[in-house]
């Protein structure tokens, strides 16, 4: 190309019809609402303040319209031509770095919005340092007229005092009549949720309100932005000026996170080229209700300095491939699309290579936009990390606890199976016993003996099988109990008959077993759980003490106790403790230093107590001795 | 004062000549038999008062032998023994269809004492007149409108008449 004109050659404009301003305004816009957030938009770059949009609906008498006022810097008459009537134009980049406030708009098509709402527009705008406001009217049914060209239409300029503008204000007024829709009840509801959404929740534009006045709004309203409340998991993040991702999670699902902010790259080339960028994530484990999400749908939102981008976050964008992850990786993608809510925002001024495309459907693809989504990826990657642990872990503990139960139930089976063919087989020749030590004693008496010797013999015989029946009762309880079944037991007498079982065999060892309960403490709870893990410990402290070469002064004591609605027993011995390495790994499986020990016990006894909402903890010290303590709530409705 | 006939069913020899020999101290006719089809024999052959069944026995256990020897006695009171205390699942199965189907009128649990023994059957004896057999079937004529069938209808008009409510256990 030349600027010099060669002969021979003619320049030939390009000329755009009329009609094209129908195009734009009409098929650009997709919707009313849309319509007028891009009016707001429009007040916003003017740098307003304040936008109110009042909507009176056509009715009977009444044409019905919609005025929006702004308190911007407004348009000089210069800056009317030079502008408003220059389409296309919007002020460039560089532009907009010197101004203080970030122009959203770039496209420089926003007014032909007003089209789309009404057929025609009246303009009022008056600078701050001029007493008459400069008006006009649009009619854009000029326009239809396809062989018209652009430039045939034409506006009159006037200057006149508007009331609305006095001297030393400023700003815009837009009045558009000839309505093209009805206005409804549920039209203006709808609008006010769209202009609710055009702003970012988290991060609003600074120092600007959005007012709507309708019927069936009361007196006027701002418009906020409504923020979902509290999420479960919240992901905050900014891309650094070095291209390197800063990011915090919190949130009391986030177990691994403890709320520590940290640096991580990404694979996004070019990453400094975002530099700024922040977003914030909000998940639910389940999803939220309405109130909760604010309304919101979910979905992860772009916002450029402080206004939506549509359509990102919408329903039926998944511009991030979330659903599509989840639906390829089915148990593996953890994050649910309708529980993650996202907030990224966006410059202007900072992220110049960001553009939408003029239908305003997707960003244009370059670089910096597939950065973004690389980024965008990785924060939901390590969101679905961190969600992984904390959503599965219940489930894995169930099943760790559903374990631990069907293996006591088992052990408890085969224990039975023992226990009740030993009972059988004692109480057979014990009944023998027993009848005829009372045969022995009848005879006696029929005899008219009187012996204090065989007297005393017989007491012993009677208390020998007593002790004998007691232990075998005690076993078969032990053995056939139901490990779900909660009884109202006396868990006192309970402790104590348990500890009876043991005493012989701790007395051969040596060892004084003493035990402290409260004459009656009712509870509610499942006994053989206590009684199992009650004979575990006693054994456990037996074998500890075993190992100490003196043989005196070996005590194992019991104690049982309750705090609230907890019940707590202690086993206490003065064995050597557990050696400090040991100690972490006591209920870890197959920690056992006991020889022929499998190690399951203490992990499974744990396991299984916090099955029913209980504990098992222990504290030892070497050379002083253990405690273990099992706590267990009582299971009362 | 006791001269019941007893009949003690009991597998194992050393506890069944302990109760015999109780049983003979404390004054009553005793029998014994150490499996069902001795007992059903003696049945045949006597009435009894009183039948002291062990619950597990090899051929045939308690409850089963006892629904056996209602039918051939139906005015006969029964003591069963057991040698368990919780009773497992199963078991506790068995020991309600056992009492749907036979009822024993008292269940003890080993090992029991001479006294505790005694005083069951003094109780289950005292609780009600023992009927006749002529009775016993003119009530199931009465109620029923037609002859008595041996065992249940007897059994059962039986413990109408007599109201053992009150059962040991």
């Amino acid at each position: 190309m030349t600027d010099r004109k060669s002969p021979g050659t003619r320049d030939v404009p390009f000329e755009a019809s009329a009609y094209l301003q129908t195009l734009i305004g009409r098929e650009l816009f997709r919707s009313q609402d849309f319509a007028l957030v891009e009016l707001v938009k429009n007040a916003y770059d003017a740098r307003a303040k304040r936008v109110v949009i009042d909507i009176r609906p056509p009715g009977n008498r009444e044409p019905g319209e919609i005025t929006v006022s702004d308190d911007g810097v407004g348009m000089s008459e210069d800056d009317f031509g030079r502008q408003f009537m220059f389409a296309g134009y919007s002020e460039r980049p560089e532009q907009v770095s010197r101004a203080k406030r970030v122009p959203t708009g770039e496209k420089g098509i926003g007014r032909f919005a007003t089209d789309r709402l009404g057929n025609r527009l009246e303009i009022a705008t008056k600078i701050k340092n001029g007493t008459l406001a400069l008006t006009t009217v649009v009619d854009w049914t000029e326009f239809r007229d396809r062989r018209k060209r652009f430039s045939d239409v034409k506006l009159r300029l006037r200057r006149q005092e508007v009331a609305a503008l006095p001297t030393g204000r400023s700003g815009t007024i837009l009045r558009i009549t000839g309505l093209r829709e009805p206005w409804t009840r549920p039209q203006i509801a709808s609008l006010r949720a769209e202009l609710s959404k055009l702003l970012n929740p988290l991060r609003p534009p600074v120092e600007f309100v959005i007012e709507l006045r309708a019927p069936g709004i009361e007196n006027s309203t701002s418009v906020t932005a409504r923020s979902p409340m509290e999420p479960d998991v919240k992901l905050m993040f900014r891309v650094r000026d070095d291209g390197k991702v800063e990011r915090t999670l919190r949130g009391r699902e986030a177990p691994k996170a403890k709320g520590a902010t940290a640096v991580v790259p990404t694979v996004a080339e070019d990453a400094h080229r975002l530099a700024g960028l922040e977003g914030t994530f909000f998940y639910y484990l389940k999803r939220p209700t309405k109130t909760r999400a604010g309304d919101l749908a979910p979905g992860v939102r772009l916002y450029r300095d402080g206004f939506r981008v549509e359509p990102f976050g919408s329903e039926a964008a998944d511009w991030l491939g979330v659903a599509e992850k989840r639906a390829k990786r089915a148990g593996h993608a953890h994050v649910v699309p309708s529980r993650l809510f996202g907030f990224v925002g966006i410059s202007r001024k900072e992220h110049t290579s960001l553009q939408e495309t003029t239908g305003r459907e997707a960003l244009l693809d370059n670089e910096a936009a597939r950065a973004l989504v690389t980024i965008l990826r990785e924060q939901i990657g390590f969101l679905d990390d961190n969600i992984r642990t904390s959503v599965a872990e219940p489930r894995w503990k169930r099943a760790r606890a559903e374990k631990a139960t069907q293996l006591e139930r088992e052990r408890l089976h085969s224990l039975s199976i023992v226990a009740d063919g030993l009972a059988h087989e004692l109480r057979q020749p014990l009944q023998a016993i027993r009848t005829e030590a009372d045969n022995i004693r009848e005879r006696l008496g029929q005899l008219g003996v009187v012996d204090s010797d065989v007297s005393a013999a017989q007491a012993s015989i009677d208390v020998s099988i007593d002790r004998i029946d007691r232990n075998i009762r005690s076993i078969s309880k032990l053995s056939s109990g139901d490990l779900e079944e909660i009884q109202e037991i006396d868990l006192a007498e309970a402790v104590r008959s348990e500890c009876a079982i043991l005493e012989t065999r701790c007395r051969v060892l040596g060892i004084a077993l003493v035990v402290s309960a409260p004459a009656k403490q009712s509870a509610r709870l499942n006994a053989p759980t206590v009684a199992m893990i009650l004979m575990n410990l006693i054994s456990n402290s037996m074998d500890a003490l075993s190992e100490l070469k003196a043989r005196d002064g070996r005590r194992i004591e019991v104690h049982l106790s309750h705090s609230k609605s907890r019940h707590v027993l202690e086993v206490s011995d003065n064995g050597p403790g557990i050696p400090s390495d040991i100690q972490p790994r006591i209920f870890k499986r197959f920690a056992s230093k006991k020889t022929g020990g499998s190690g399951v016990g203490l992990y499974n006894r744990r396991v299984f107590a916090r099955a029913q909402n209980g504990d098992l903890t222990f504290q030892s010290r070497q050379g002083v001795g253990t405690t273990f303590t099992l706590e267990l709530p009582d299971q009362r409705i | 004062m006791a001269n019941e006939t007893i009949l003690v069913v009991d597998d194992e020899e050393t506890e069944r000549e302990g109760w015999k020999r109780a049983l003979r101290l404390a004054g009553y006719h005793v029998h014994a038999a150490s499996n069902a089809g001795d007992a059903l024999t003696l049945c045949d052959e006597q009435a009894f008062d009183v039948v002291i069944l062990d619950f597990l026995m090899p051929q045939m256990d308690g409850v089963e032998l006892l629904r056996r020897i209602r039918q051939k006695q139906p005015v006969v009171r029964s003591v069963l023994v057991s040698g368990k205390i919780q009773p497992s699942v199963d078991e506790k199965e068995i020991t309600q269809q056992a009492r749907e189907a036979v009822e024993a009128d008292a269940y003890l649990h080993k090992p029991v004492s001479n006294d505790r023994l005694k005083e069951t059957i003094h109780s289950l004896m005292a609780a009600g007149t023992p009927q006749t057999w002529k009775e016993v079937a003119d009530v199931v004529t009465r109620e029923k409108g037609r002859g008595p069938r041996k065992g249940r209808d007897l059994a059962r008009a039986l413990r109408k008449l007599t109201k053992r409510g009150k059962r040991h256990r």
